[in-house]
C-alpha cells in the first residue's frame, strides 16, 4: 500500500499515544489512583463547585498578576511533536509531498491537542473570571481565543528557536518571549472590556500567518528527531524520578551526554566533609551529585516551588496540608535518589566493610531535607504569624522533616 | 606459591533459576597467583566474575575468602562512574570506603595518576574521557584500594601500549607483595606470556586448568601455544 503523509501520521499519531499510555501505565497504578489522584480530584471538584458558589476563600488572592502569571505557565507548556523517525530520513527526503502533508498534519494536531487543552484550563479559570472578577461571556470568550492562539504561535516559535538558533541564544529568546507574554497578558486582563477583542484578531492573523510561513519552512530532520528524543527521555525521566526506584534500565534515568568538562560546583574537587569513612562519602557523593544533577536538583527545586505556591494561594487548611505533604515528597524523593546513588554499578568494583545504609542514609537526609523544609516552613509561618511565624515555624518544620526522614530510612535496605 | 586467598565452587549459576548460565566452576586461587579465565565469546567468563562479586542472582554453591578480613578490587570491561563526580571524587570516594587517611590516599593516588598519565584531568568528570582514559581511572581506584585479590575482566581493550606495559608491571608487584589475580582475557599471547595458570571455559564449564604444561596434556598436543591448545580442547568438546 503506498504510503501517504496521512497514512504516515496516522501510523506515527498511535504511536505517540501508545508511548504515553504505557508512561501512564508505569506512573500511575491503582496506589496512585487511590491515595493521590482520586482524593485530588474529589478535593478539586469540591473547590470548583465553592468556587462557582463564591464560597472559596483563597479565590480572593487570585488577582490579575497572579492570573496573567497561571496564564502564562500554560501558554509556556505546549509541546510540538514532529512525528518523525531516522528511519524516514531517507524516505521523505525523496518525497517532499508526503513530507509536507506531514508537517500540515503535525501542525494540525498542534492546534487540536492546544485547544483541547485550553479547554479544560479555560473551563476550570471560568469561575474565577466570572464569579470573582465580574467577567462577561463576551470577555471570556475574547481571553480564550488570545490564549488559545497565543499558545500555538509560542509552541511553533520555541521549537523553530530550539532548531535554528545555538542553545543560549534560544534559551535567551525563550526568556524575552516569556517577558513579552506576560506583560502582554498583563495587559489583556486588565483591559479585556475595551481591547479584549481588538487583541484576540491581532493574536489570530500573527498565529495565521505564522503557521502558513512555518508550513514552507523547511524541516531539520536530524535537529526535529532530536528535540523528539530529548522530550520523551525527559518524561521518561520524571516519570521514573517520582515513582520509587523501579528497576528500570539505566539508560532511561540517565542523561544521554555530558559535555561539560569540570562540575559547575566544587569545581576543584573540594571536600564536604574532612573525614575519610564509608558513612561520610557515601554523604559527600550524595549531596555532591545531588546538587550537580541539573534534573534532579530542578525536581528538588521544583517540589519546593510547588510547595511554596500552593501555601500561597490554597485555602488555610490547605495550606497545612500543602506543609507536611511537600516535606513527605521531598522525602520520598531523597529516597529515591539515595537508590540510584546506592545500586550503582561503581560500589562493585571494591569489597570493603558492609555499611548499614539506614543510619548513613539518615544524616544525609537531614541534611538534605533541611532547605526544602526551612523554606516552606518560613513561607507558612510569615502568612500565618507574619514574622513571628518565620522564627517558630521552621523548628516544627525541621522536627516533622526528620520524622519523614525517619519514616523514609526505615524503609531502605 | 602462598596460602589459598579464594575458593570458588560453583554448582550452578545464572541471571535467574531458569537461566543457568554456568556449572561445576570449582577452582582456588593463591598468593602472588595469576590466573588466566580464558573462553570464546558467551562461555561464562564473565558470568563466573559476577559470581565472585555476588551480582548475581542465581548462585548456587559458595564463593570462600580465606578470612573475612581479605579484600578484592575489580576493574570491568566497561568503566563505571558515577556521573557527576570528578576523577579526583572517585578517588576521594573509593579512599573514604576503604578508610584509608588522606594521607595514604594521597601517597598511593599521586604516582599512579603520574604513571597513567591522568595527573592534569583530575578534576574534570570522566564521562567527558575518552575510553581508554577511563579504564585508566578504573586501574588506578583499583590499585589504590591494595585488595588481596584483582579482579580484571577484559584490561587491554582501551589501553595504549605504554599503559599496558605499566599496568602489567604494577599488577607484577603487587603479587610480589601478595595479591593474587583473576585475569579475563581474549588476548591469549599476553596472558600465555603472564599468566601462572589457566581456566579454560567453554559452554559454561570448565574444560581445562592448570599449567600451560597442563594444559599442552589437556589438549594432547606437544610444544603448542596456549591459543592451539585451546583451538584443540575446542574441537573436541
Amino acid at each position: 500500500m503506498m504510503m501517504t503523509g496521512k497514512r504516515l501520521f496516522k501510523r506515527r499519531l498511535k504511536q505517540h499515544i501508545q508511548f504515553y499510555m504505557q508512561i501512564r501505565r508505569v506512573a500511575v497504578d491503582w496506589a496512585v489512583w487511590i491515595y493521590v489522584l482520586i482524593p485530588l480530584l474529589l478535593t478539586g471538584l469540591y473547590q470548583y463547585i465553592t468556587l462557582w458558589n463564591m464560597e472559596a476563600g483563597w479565590a480572593t488572592y487570585l488577582n490579575e498578576p497572579a492570573l496573567a502569571l497561571i496564564i502564562t505557565i500554560f501558554i509556556f507548556s505546549g509541546i510540538s511533536i514532529s512525528f518523525l523517525q531516522s528511519a524516514d530520513i531517507l524516505y521523505l527526503w525523496q518525497k517532499q509531498d508526503v513530507m509536507g502533508t506531514l508537517h500540515r498534519y503535525r501542525l494540525g494536531y498542534y492546534y487540536t491537542i492546544s485547544l483541547v487543552k485550553w479547554l479544560i484550563v479555560i473551563g476550570i479559570l471560568a469561575p474565577i473570571f466570572m464569579v470573582y472578577l465580574n467577567w462577561t461571556g463576551s470577555m471570556l470568550c475574547a481571553l480564550g481565543l488570545i490564549v488559545y492562539f497565543l499558545q500555538v504561535l509560542v509552541g511553533i516559535l520555541r521549537r523553530r528557536f530550539k532548531i535554528q538558533l545555538g542553545k543560549w541564544v534560544s534559551r535567551f529568546l525563550i526568556i524575552g518571549l516569556v517577558v513579552v507574554v506576560y506583560i502582554l497578558m498583563r495587559y489583556s486582563l486588565a483591559h479585556m472590556a475595551t481591547t479584549g477583542w481588538v487583541l484576540a484578531l491581532v493574536t489570530i492573523v500573527m498565529t495565521a500567518y505564522y503557521s502558513t510561513y512555518f508550513i514552507r519552512q523547511k524541516q531539520n530532520f536530524y535537529r526535529e528527531i532530536d528535540l523528539d528524543t530529548e522530550h520523551k527521555n525527559k518524561l521518561l525521566q520524571l516519570v521514573l524520578m517520582q515513582s520509587a526506584y523501579i528497576g528500570g534500565p539505566e539508560y532511561l534515568s540517565e542523561k544521554i551526554s555530558n559535555l561539560r568538562k569540570h562540575p559547575w560546583l566544587f569545581r576543584k574537587s573540594q571536600k564536604m566533609f574532612k573525614a575519610y569513612t564509608p558513612e561520610i562519602g557515601y554523604r559527600e557523593v550524595f549531596i555532591k551529585s545531588l546538587l550537580r544533577s541539573k534534573n534532579w536538583l530542578l525536581l528538588y527545586v521544583q517540589i519546593v516551588g510547588f510547595g511554596v505556591f500552593g501555601i500561597v494561594m490554597f485555602p488555610f487548611w490547605l495550606k497545612w496540608f500543602m506543609w507536611i505533604g511537600m516535606i513527605f515528597l521531598i522525602g520520598n524523593f531523597l529516597k529515591t535518589y539515595w537508590n540510584k546513588i546506592w545500586s550503582h554499578q561503581f560500589l562493585d568494583l571494591v569489597k570493603w566493610r558492609e555499611v548499614e545504609p539506614q543510619k548513613v542514609s539518615r544524616h544525609t537526609f537531614r541534611i538534605a531535607i533541611i532547605p526544602a523544609s526551612l523554606v516552606l516552613s518560613a513561607v507558612l509561618g510569615y502568612i500565618i504569624l507574619s514574622y513571628w511565624g518565620i522564627l517558630f515555624l521552621p523548628m516544627i518544620g525541621l522536627a516533622i522533616a526528620f520524622g519523614v526522614v525517619e519514616f523514609f530510612t526505615k524503609r531502605i535496605s | 606459591m602462598g596460602m589459598k586467598i579464594l575458593n570458588v565452587s560453583i554448582d550452578e549459576a545464572g541471571y535467574s533459576q531458569d537461566e543457568v548460565v554456568i556449572h561445576g566452576i570449582n577452582f582456588d586461587i593463591k598468593e602472588g597467583e595469576l590466573i588466566g579465565l580464558i573462553g570464546p565469546n558467551g562461555a561464562g567468563k564473565s558470568t563466573t566474575i559476577k559470581s565472585i562479586l555476588g551480582t548475581l542472582e542465581n548462585v548456587v554453591g559458595t564463593i570462600q575468602f580465606q578470612d573475612q578480613s581479605m579484600r578484592y578490587a575489580y576493574i570491568p570491561e566497561q568503566p563505571v562512574f558515577y556521573e557527576e563526580l570528578t576523577l579526583w571524587e572517585h578517588i576521594q570516594f573509593t579512599a573514604s570506603i576503604c578508610e584509608l587517611t588522606e594521607q595514604e590516599m594521597t601517597e598511593r593516588a599521586k604516582p599512579l595518576l603520574e604513571i597513567f598519565r591522568l595527573d592534569d584531568v583530575i578534576h574534570q568528570l570522566p564521562s567527558t574521557f575518552s575510553k581508554g582514559m577511563q579504564q585508566k581511572l578504573m586501574i588506578i581506584l583499583a590499585f589504590l584500594t591494595k585488595p588481596n585479590l584483582y579482579i580484571i575482566d577484559e584490561p587491554f581493550v582501551g589501553l595504549d601500549p605504554k599503559a599496558m606495559n605499566d599496568f602489567l608491571r604494577l599488577l607484577n608487584e603487587e603479587r610480589e607483595q601478595g595479591a593474587a589475580v583473576l585475569m579475563s582475557t581474549h588476548m591469549l599471547d599476553t596472558a600465555e606470556r603472564i599468566c601462572d595458570r589457566f581456566l579454560l571455559i567453554m559452554k559454561g564449564s570448565i574444560i581445562a586448568q592448570g599449567t600451560l604444561a597442563d594444559i599442552r596434556n589437556a589438549a594432547q598436543v606437544q610444544d603448542a601455544n596456549l591459543f592451539d591448545s585451546f583451538e584443540a580442547l575446542m574441537e573436541r568438546t
